[in-house]
């Protein structure tokens, strides 16, 4: 199984997603898993980054309070 | 490239940020997998994100809506603002909705998860789901589109589908659609005039192999009623749907529609000049055999006059001539009866070689059911 394989399904990919890229040849498996794996990267940066946007936006007093509504 | 498969591979191209030319790799690949691969991973990509939006959502709860629109368009972003939109109460996101403007709220709708916005799309009302497909429309959506299709109030449906008049969009938008049981339901609604300006379309945008793909899952008053609004084109665009068919294996799509015509425009279609091209009319029968459409097929041989029947015979008996036992085992027997009951008498000593060298089993239990039809006295007397 390769990296981004491996890396998927720690992430949680559905079980029959993962068959489907499973089924493929090695190398189409591989490359497949890669280009889900970079979406989920830019789409992980997208959401911080508007996250990280909004947070800015607020007044400084309720910064903290909205900050730890945001992010746990 | 089969052109559901180009569409579904343009689907998932989109949602993985990708070239389409970068997944080509998985041309063939059975297409229901794709789609249900494709579902799973944008399930996935939301499911990654839900807590955020759902903090945000909780934010955007206690400041007015004004406000929100505002945070929506300014910070946040498209992209954002359709996973927010998912976790707020339909109530909420209708109200934040109307503060939006179009072309936010358009951008928004291209990133909604599909199985996440179904409730709120479908509550949406329908003044605002056609402002937002008129936006949609303007921008080449129609992948965007065809989801709305699938999800929205019938009333939505038909305020949207009035005001298309771009054949290229309708053709478009039923390609992309998920399900295409709704195909029917889409088509329905448009007149007589927009029906035609999808054929015509078809013809000036090169998207016969859509409108021959999405053919076969029509019902069949509507296969008819398109069909015979295709009868009208033209020997011309008649012609090039033919190639069409033969370049990308739509034979049976062809054959259905043509069934589904009324008798006149059968008759001018199966004698087409362009149907007598040895390699079309092996292309067609080669076809048939791969798919077991042989009952679409026999329904029309009849219709073929002499000169159209020959190819056709030639394919049977030369080209292909194992073809002849699977039509006997597979076909439907009064399909087979009309066949041989049309063939011409000079016709009948290659057909009874081949019946003979290749069909010997099938045709004797051919015989056995049908021993007193008239249709085979012929081929039987030439054969004894």
């Amino acid at each position: 199984m390769s990296d981004s394989i491996s890396t998927l399904k720690n992430k949680g990919l559905p079980a029959e997603a993962l068959a489907f890229i499973e089924s493929l040849p090695a190398d189409q498996a591989s490359k497949l898993a890669e280009t889900v794996l970079a979406a989920l990267e830019t789409k992980d940066t997208r959401v911080e980054k508007a996250m990280n946007n909004a947070l800015n936006v607020v007044p400084g007093p309720f910064r903290r309070p909205v900050k730890k509504m945001l992010f746990g | 490239m089969h052109i559901e498969t180009q569409a579904e591979l343009l689907k998932l191209s989109r949602l993985l940020e990708a070239e389409e030319s970068d997944l080509a790799f998985l041309d063939g690949q059975n297409l229901d997998q794709l789609a249900a691969f494709r579902s799973a991973v944008s399930g996935f990509f939301y499911e990654q994100h839900q807590d955020s939006y759902q903090r945000l959502a909780g934010i955007s709860k206690l400041v007015p809506t004004g406000a929100s629109a505002k945070l929506a368009t300014t910070v946040l972003g498209s992209v954002l603002a359709a996973g927010i939109a998912s976790e707020l109460p339909a109530e909420r996101a209708i109200k934040l909705a109307d503060k939006l403007p179009d072309d936010f709220l358009a951008k928004l709708c291209i990133h909604l998860e599909p199985s996440h916005s179904r409730d709120l799309l479908a509550a949406m009302p329908d003044q605002v789901v056609a402002r937002v497909a008129k936006t949609l429309l303007a921008m080449g959506e129609h992948i965007t589109l065809a989801r709305f299709v699938a999800v929205i109030q019938p009333s939505a449906l038909k305020a949207v589908t009035a005001t298309v008049a771009d054949g290229e969009a309708m053709v478009k938008i039923a390609l992309y659609l998920e399900d295409k049981t709704k195909l029917d339901t889409l088509l329905g609604l448009l007149s007589e005039d927009q029906q035609r300006a999808t054929l015509k379309a078809a013809t000036d945008r090169e998207l016969w192999p859509a409108v021959l793909s999405l053919n076969g899952h029509l019902n069949t008053e509507l296969r008819g009623r398109m069909g015979n609004l295709v009868a009208e084109q033209g020997e011309a665009v008649l012609s090039h749907i033919i190639e069409v068919a033969s370049e990308q294996r739509l034979w049976t799509n062809l054959l259905q529609a043509v069934n589904a015509m009324d008798n006149q425009h059968q008759q001018m279609v199966v004698n087409l000049a362009k149907l007598r091209e040895a390699d079309i009319m092996d292309s067609l029968i080669g076809t048939v055999a791969e798919e077991n459409s042989w009952d679409e097929l026999l329904t029309l041989l009849p219709l073929l006059d002499q000169a159209h029947l020959s190819p056709a015979v030639d394919v049977l008996t030369e080209r292909r001539p194992d073809s002849l036992d699977q039509a006997l085992s597979q076909a439907h027997d009064s399909h087979l009866l009309g066949l041989f009951g049309h063939l011409p008498d000079d016709e009948l000593p290659r057909v009874a070689r081949v019946v003979k060298d290749k069909a010997a089993a099938s045709w004797q239990a051919f015989v056995e059911r049908n021993g007193d039809a008239h249709e085979i006295a012929a081929l039987k007397a030439q054969l004894a």
